[in-house]
């Protein structure tokens, strides 16, 4: 072999090298992105709990006799504590990242149990618990002592106290959990409509069809689909399944079965290419083999080459779930941005890359919570990977 | 697999190399000029502000080569652009970017509140007209809101969320008489928040609170621009789909924009905040020398030290 020609495979084969490091650079800068930001906020908290903060508003009567236990043991200097009220507060930043006062203690002769709810007077188990946020301790006579001035000023305006007007009270919202049930949700409605249309239209291209003008003009449509910007899709749910929906639901806006029919008219093209490239590597001889032993077209696509291509068409479907999970400009329009916690199919909410869109235009913008739903979605679109992964390896050994 | 090592770490050494920026600052170079989009209401604010309304909607009349970004881009842009200028809402002023005097007042609440900082923008809201809400419910409870706007208790909500609150009179539980739609059972009742995004975090904040004094009635927020707020309510689209029973605007109502008598108000003052690099050695620009900066005619640093 000539030097020279030494020299250009080496070339060549050091741009593969050095492409290939620089597609796996991006991909690792990514991932250590989203994992320095959002690593922190990640807890099974932030799945399970309501995005809406549940806020309660105490009242007190006359104060009769204070708490009379001295200051905990236990208690870090972060906490600050009131003998007087028998109260531990702590500074601590919520997912939004802003300042929130967290009770760290709350002792048994507390004269705070004896608050009632202002807004139901019926409500007999009503208290502060241990980890609820005061937002604010309001007074008549001077100004209320809020979060946002810290639990060290709160503390003392309670020492200098002997009675309030109101406190308020709530949990720690913020959490994502609606968010994540409409991506469920979204996901199973629209797999339901999408997939059984797409695979069905790959077998009539690639198996019944014949090689006319009209089926070759379908193909080319499906093709020019896949390169329309998906914010136009957006407008056409607005424009046709919106009103659509309302008018056959009992939905009166826009809501997840409108979202749902958008994203799968978006899966279309994707879900009948790839089937059709799964269809296509069949090998012809199991076709000829059951067409020889007397099967009809039919029965030979259905029986046997379905079959042989089902590997192909549960890979269409993972493609598609991490289509439907990262989609947000035509969810915009289609569902709507509002996040909510009580999710009907028939309402709107949102998915949880509609929800990292909401965060990111927030001002100021919540980098921290956008990256931990981001690696919320990295590790969906991971388990679902296995799963499938899972099924048609097993798939696989049965027909073996 | 050497090379494919030693090709990797080149590609990281390359890459990481490239980040960091040790030069001190050379008050020769070049501003450069970070603005918000056109239909954003901090623009709005600002130009009004710096008394260069004109441009609040016209990039025609900016300087050459001035950068266009939402407020996440223009702090972190400026966090790390040595020679930017931009600005942002008091309440996203963070300190790894340095934030001007205004006219030679510090940018911090009580100089909003003593009236003395000039540069701030009104927080409005606006609601349907009274004889447009589908129910005379949701239109009691949407006039409930506003009343508690008013209130000491909506004010402590504004002040927690880092906005400036307007004085206040009275406590909700002083008019709360007034309002008897409060003491019924409206969990079956959505009330729809819309408008600028801006005030997102306030009205959250505001109507998490006021919800369970008022029957527990769901409210549901989509901000989408301050333009938004009138056009939903009473504009164009408040019949349409996206119709909102309050919104609201982070910039003065426009001439198109007045709504029917007694449906509009503030509720709260924003200051904005001119913001440079932490490096930059000016600390205070009057609003002419802001204008000149976004109009063109000072193009380097040197020329306002």
């Amino acid at each position: 072999m000539s030097n020279k020609r030494k020299r250009i495979d080496n070339l060549l084969k050091g741009i593969t090298y050095f492409s290939a490091s620089i597609a796996a650079i991006i991909l690792l800068f990514i991932i250590i992105f989203v994992f320095k930001n959002g690593f922190g906020l990640l807890n099974i908290d932030l799945i399970t709990n309501d995005y809406h903060a549940k806020f309660y508003n105490g009242g007190i009567e006359e104060v009769t006799e204070f708490s009379k236990t001295q200051r905990p043991s236990h208690l870090s200097d972060e906490d600050y504590y009131s003998e007087k009220w028998g109260i531990a507060l702590r500074d601590d930043l919520d997912r939004e990242g802003k300042a929130m006062v967290i009770v760290s203690y709350i002792s048994e002769d507390s004269p705070l149990y004896q608050i009632y709810d202002k807004n139901n007077d019926d409500n007999d188990e009503f208290m502060i618990e241990k980890g609820n946020l005061i937002s604010s301790i309001k007074f008549e006579d001077k100004a209320s002592a809020l979060s946002v001035y810290g639990a060290q000023h709160m503390i003392q305006i309670l020492n200098e106290s002997n009675q309030f007007r109101e406190i308020v009270f709530s949990s720690l919202g913020g959490g994502i959990r609606g968010s994540l049930i409409t991506t469920l949700y979204i996901i199973g409605i629209t797999l339901a409509i999408a997939l059984p249309i797409g695979i069905f239209s790959a077998i009539y291209l690639n198996e019944l069809s014949r090689k006319n003008k009209i089926n070759q003009m379908i193909r080319s449509m499906i093709e020019t689909l896949t390169g329309v910007p998906s914010i136009i899709y957006g407008l056409m749910g607005l424009a046709v399944f919106v009103p659509l929906t309302v008018k056959y639901t009992p939905a009166t806006s826009a809501n997840l079965i409108s979202g749902s029919l958008t994203l799968a008219v978006i899966l279309l093209p994707v879900i009948i290419k790839a089937t059709e490239e799964s269809l296509k590597v069949v090998p012809d001889d199991y076709r000829q083999a059951s067409l020889a032993l007397g099967a009809n077209r039919t029965q030979t696509t259905f029986k046997a080459v379905l079959p042989s291509a089902l590997p192909g068409i549960l890979t269409a479907t993972i493609l598609s779930i991490g289509r439907i999970i990262g989609e947000s400009a035509a969810l915009i329009f289609a569902i709507g941005t509002a996040v909510k916690d009580n999710i009907t199919i028939f309402g709107r909410s949102t998915t949880l890359s509609v929800h990292i869109w909401s965060l990111m235009t927030d001002e100021p913008a919540n980098i921290e919570l956008a990256s931990t739903i981001a690696l919320i979605i990295l590790v969906i679109v991971l388990l679902l990977n296995l799963i499938v992964k899972l099924i048609s390896h097993q798939y696989l050994k049965k027909l073996a | 697999m050497k090379k494919i090592l030693l090709v990797f770490l080149l590609a990281l050494v390359l890459s990481v190399s490239a980040c960091t920026n040790d030069d001190a600052w050379d008050s020769s170079k070049n501003i450069t000029v970070y603005t918000r989009d056109t239909s954003s209401g901090t623009r709005a604010g600002f130009m009004e502000g710096i008394d260069f309304s004109d441009a609040a909607e016209n990039d025609g009349l900016l300087v050459d080569g001035f950068l266009i970004k939402d407020n996440t881009g223009i702090l972190s842009s400026i966090e790390v652009d040595q020679y930017g200028i931009g600005y942002i809402s008091l309440a996203s002023l963070n300190d790894k970017v340095k934030g001007l005097q205004f006219e030679g007042v510090d940018p911090t609440k009580q100089n909003v509140v003593n009236n003395t900082y000039g540069l701030k923008r009104p927080f409005n809201y606006i609601i349907r007209s009274l004889d447009d809400f589908a129910n005379d419910t949701e239109r009691d409870i949407t006039l409930a809101f506003v009343a508690f706007l008013n209130t000491s208790d909506g004010a402590d909500i504004i002040t927690n969320e880092g906005a400036i609150s307007l004085s206040s009179n009275g406590t909700w539980d002083d008019i709360k008489d007034q309002h008897p739609v409060c003491s019924l059972d409206n969990s079956s009742i959505t009330i729809k928040f819309g408008g600028s995004d801006s005030i997102e975090k306030i009205a959250l904040a505001l109507t998490e609170s006021f919800a369970p004094k008022c029957g527990n009635f769901v409210p549901e927020h989509e901000h989408t621009g301050s333009s938004d707020g009138f056009k939903r309510t009473q504009g164009s689209e408040k019949d349409g789909d996206n119709y909102k029973h309050v919104g609201f605007a982070s910039r003065p109502f426009k001439d198109s924009e007045v709504g029917s008598e007694g449906t509009q108000g503030q509720l709260a003052w924003d200051a904005i905040v001119v913001i440079v690099h932490k490096e930059n050695l000016v600390n205070n620009l009057t609003a002419e020398e802001i204008k000149k900066i976004y109009r063109g005619d000072f193009l380097t640093w040197d020329e306002l030290l």
